[in-house]
């Protein structure tokens, strides 16, 4: 597992690219990755493209993003989910709280 | 760098060399014990347990080899290093003093330099590993009093979570922890009027952050079933709960099912289960989760509404969480959804359903290690007359409550739209010990009145469309609409309750602001229907559990009369 | 003949640096195991046993080191390395070697402790 960002110039956007399982073990980096940028009013784009396997406390630490980013007025696509990984998504019904982009 | 006393035991047979090690060793500010002899080195070592030990190789009355081995061989679980003195230079015999338990060598002749270099190496090993030791003693301890604790907490929980029913007739399940606490929960009880609740719960994680949230869970759960209480209403405080007291990031992800013995139909809400599976008659339905999970949304954002649907007697539905799909084989394979989906395929209608597939998740998992919790139950609709052995641990408290009193309770506009009234008449009338045990009759009395007078009073639907399943829908459609536009009416409860010698009489008055019915006509139609009316039965059930019932006002005041006598035997 | 230099004068004088007032003592037990260990190795030597005869140079070898003496210290490895062989062919020349290296380191170890 690896997580890498990539800042827009003037830290409007954030990309996390998450590479492989997507776990409890992902936990601190996950949080580093967001922990710095602004929270409400950045648009935040988590790169599912390369993560493999997503569990339920993955999905908790979605909901803490969710949380820093604003709560409901956060602005997060999640895009690039294989299908094993939207599926999980589906069932949990994350649809009705983040913006699953195909 | 802190100088640290250290005893120091010196080894050899040549007086001279160990007269000059004595002086360097006093020098570095340790103690020495010296010693003649390999066995006068093993005795002193045994007496004077020393924090190092200098060891000659070649010396008379057991050599330093056979020295080392018996202090390495004598059980102490502190490291005592040992170096050899030696001038031995051939491969072999260095070999040998590290087989012997050698931590290190020096060779003659002794330079002072290396040789306090030397023993700071050994004695910092020394420390080093006292410190591991020290720890791994306390994680040790720690363990123990953890695992104490969660054995106290478990039979705790216990108490909590599986007082309801799940050995009922009509269940199957299997419920594997993995550890000591599960992160699944399954609850289940009967409600007041003879229906039964279950729940099946998959917490977040494992252990005692999984089990902090199911106990209220199941308290809730417990607590408002048996008071009547319907599936959203139960749904919709126990999300409310969680939001509160779970971190964000800590959910659970659920299905609740309410199943109805008389009418043979099921509701069902799912919230991040993986979809379950209604097998009806040959036909097996999929149902998918279309809810968050609970715990996540606040008050204002949570939905209840359920998949609501007919379920004949001998139906069944079943349910688990995502422990079955992801249970690993030792070859790291999973289950599946495919593996589940095909037995289905084959069998929605095999009455061993559950047995098959509860074997074959086991035999596929082999030696393998479950990774989640295994939680697996199959609900099967069976006639109410089934049920009636399921006797609930619901103790009664030993106060008396009042049993001469009369009250009044009236929902007018708005509050008839969303709020049910019948938990809360239920409890008042439950103040009552003697009417605890019948609650199943005052409930289905209550029930039935209330729905009455909302449906057709208040909202003038006809039961007649409940008699093809695709009206059931209908039916359940046009309740929704009209309730949205319903404005302006009324329903009240008078309930009287007064002692008689040996019991009481229980007088439930309902009066709705609706247009009535003609009280002859339906009276005569249900005569003719006789007890095969889809939609009369409730009547006739309580026409049997009254001694009077009476309709007045147009049909839209309906008295009865429920008398109770005290046991035999029983003060 | 060696051209082995007899013994390390530096040596000498940091022992009597860090043995202070037992340096007297030390030398006079140098010489007094010394004497013993040549006799065991004579013994060893009679009675054909070679291990014995590589164990006491062995010995003389570690404790020749630690004083700094030289020459007494690489004849006693010449009589254990030739022990090693498990032959006592030439034990007697490595004797006789051993015996004169002491002869001669002898008196200069006896004047160290009464000329000081």
């Amino acid at each position: 597992m690896s997580i890498t960002t990539n800042r827009s110039s003037d830290g409007s956007e954030l990309n996390i690219h998450i590479k492989g399982r997507f776990d409890f073990s992902s936990h601190q980096a996950f949080r580093d990755a967001y922990e710095g940028s602004g929270g409400a009013g950045v648009h935040y784009v988590i790169d599912m493209a390369e993560t493999t396997y997503l569990d339920s406390s993955a999905l908790g630490m979605l909901l803490l993003l969710r949380d820093f980013a604003g709560g409901d007025r956060a602005n997060i696509d999640i895009t690039n989910c294989s299908s094993d990984v939207r599926k999980i998504l589906t069932i949990s019904n994350f649809e009705q709280l983040f913006n699953i982009v195909a | 760098m802190e100088k640290e006393r250290l005893k120091v035991l010196v080894a050899d047979d040549s007086l001279s060399d160990r007269m000059i090690l004595q002086s360097l060793v006093s020098r570095l500010g340790h103690e020495v014990i010296p010693a003649t002899d390999g066995q006068e080195a093993l005795e002193l070592f045994q007496a004077d347990t020393p924090d190092i030990v200098l060891l000659d190789a070649l010396m008379p009355r057991m050599d330093g080899f056979e020295v080392a081995q018996a202090i390495k061989e004598n059980g102490s679980e502190d490291l005592i290093p040992i170096i050899f003195l030696t001038s031995l230079s051939d491969a072999e015999s260095l070999a040998r003093c590290l087989q012997a338990g050698g931590d290190d060598f020096l060779s003659k002749p002794y330079n002072p330099v290396i040789l306090e270099a030397k023993i700071n190496a050994m004695n910092r090993m020394r420390q080093m590993h006292a410190t591991l030791q020290r720890q791994r003693d306390q994680i040790a301890e720690h363990n123990k009093h953890m695992l104490h604790e969660q054995q106290v907490a478990k039979s705790v929980f216990d108490n909590v979570a599986h007082n309801g029913c799940l050995d009922a007739p009509n269940i199957k399940h299997l419920l594997s922890p993995l550890s000591v606490f599960n992160g699944d929960v399954l609850l289940a009880c009967m409600k007041p009027g003879g229906g039964m609740h279950v729940l099946i719960g998959d917490f977040t994680g494992h252990g005692l952050p999984a089990a902090i949230g199911a106990m209220p869970l199941a308290e809730i759960f417990y607590g408002m079933t048996r008071k009547g209480f319907a599936l959203g209403d139960v749904l919709r405080e126990i999300n409310r709960k969680l939001k509160l007291i779970l971190p964000v990031g800590f959910f659970c992800c659920a299905a609740m099912v309410d199943l109805d013995f008389d009418q043979e139909s099921a509701e069902v809400w799912i919230g991040g289960l993986p979809e379950l599976m209604l097998c009806r008659g040959d036909e097996t339905v999929a149902l998918k989760s279309n809810h968050l999970p609970l715990g996540i949304l606040s008050a204002d954002g949570f939905k209840a509404d359920a998949y609501r649907f007919e379920m004949r007697h001998g139906d069944r539905l079943y349910l688990w969480s995502d422990g079955i799909i992801e249970a690993e084989n030792p070859r790291g394979e999973m289950y599946g959804d495919a593996r589940l989906r095909a037995q289905f395929k084959d069998g929605g209608d095999n009455p061993d359903l559950f047995d098959k597939l509860r074997d074959d998740v086991i035999q596929f998992i082999g030696s393998g290690e479950a990774s989640d919790d295994l939680t697996l139950v199959e609900l099967k609709m069976v006639p109410g007359a089934d049920m009636v052995s399921v006797v609930e641990n619901t103790s009664t408290g030993g106060v008396l409550g009042p049993r001469d009193w009369t009250f009044s309770y009236e929902l007018r506009g708005d509050s008839l739209k969303s709020f049910d009234p019948v938990p809360v008449v239920m409890n008042l009338v439950l103040e009552v010990p003697e009417l605890r045990s019948r609650s199943g009759d005052i409930y289905t009395i209550l029930t039935e009145f209330y729905s009455n007078a909302l449906e057709h009073g208040l909202l003038g639907l006809d039961s007649a469309l409940k008699r093809s399943p695709d009206g059931f829908a209908e039916y359940y459609h046009l309740r929704g609409e009209r309730l949205e536009r319903l404005s302006e009416a009324f329903l009240s409860f008078t309930l009287k309750h007064t002692p008689l010698p040996d019991g009481g009489e229980l007088t439930i008055d309902v009066l709705d602001s609706g247009q009535g019915f003609n009280v002859e006509k339906v009276n005569q139609s249900l005569e003719q229907a006789g007890s095969q009316a889809f939609s009369g039965r409730g009547i006739l059930l309580i026409r049997r559990l009254c001694q009077r019932v009476e309709y007045s006002e147009g049909g839209r005041k309906v008295v009865a009369v429920y008398q109770w006598q005290r046991e035999r035997g029983k003060a | 003949m060696s051209e082995t230099a007899l013994y390390e004068p530096a040596m000498l004088a940091e022992l009597r640096t860090v043995m202070e007032e037992d340096f007297t003592l030390l030398v006079e037990t140098f010489l007094t195991d010394t004497q013993t260990r040549i006799r065991s190795i004579s013994e060893a030597l009679q009675q054909g046993d070679a291990d014995a005869f590589r164990r006491a140079c062995h010995s003389l070898k570690g404790s020749a080191s630690n004083l700094g003496l030289t020459e007494l210290e690489h004849f006693a490895r010449r009589g254990e390395e030739m022990g090693h062989s498990g032959s006592l062919d030439g034990a007697g020349e490595r004797l006789d070697e051993i015996s004169a290296a002491f002869s001669r380191i002898e008196p200069v170890l006896k004047a160290e402790i009464t000329g000081s």
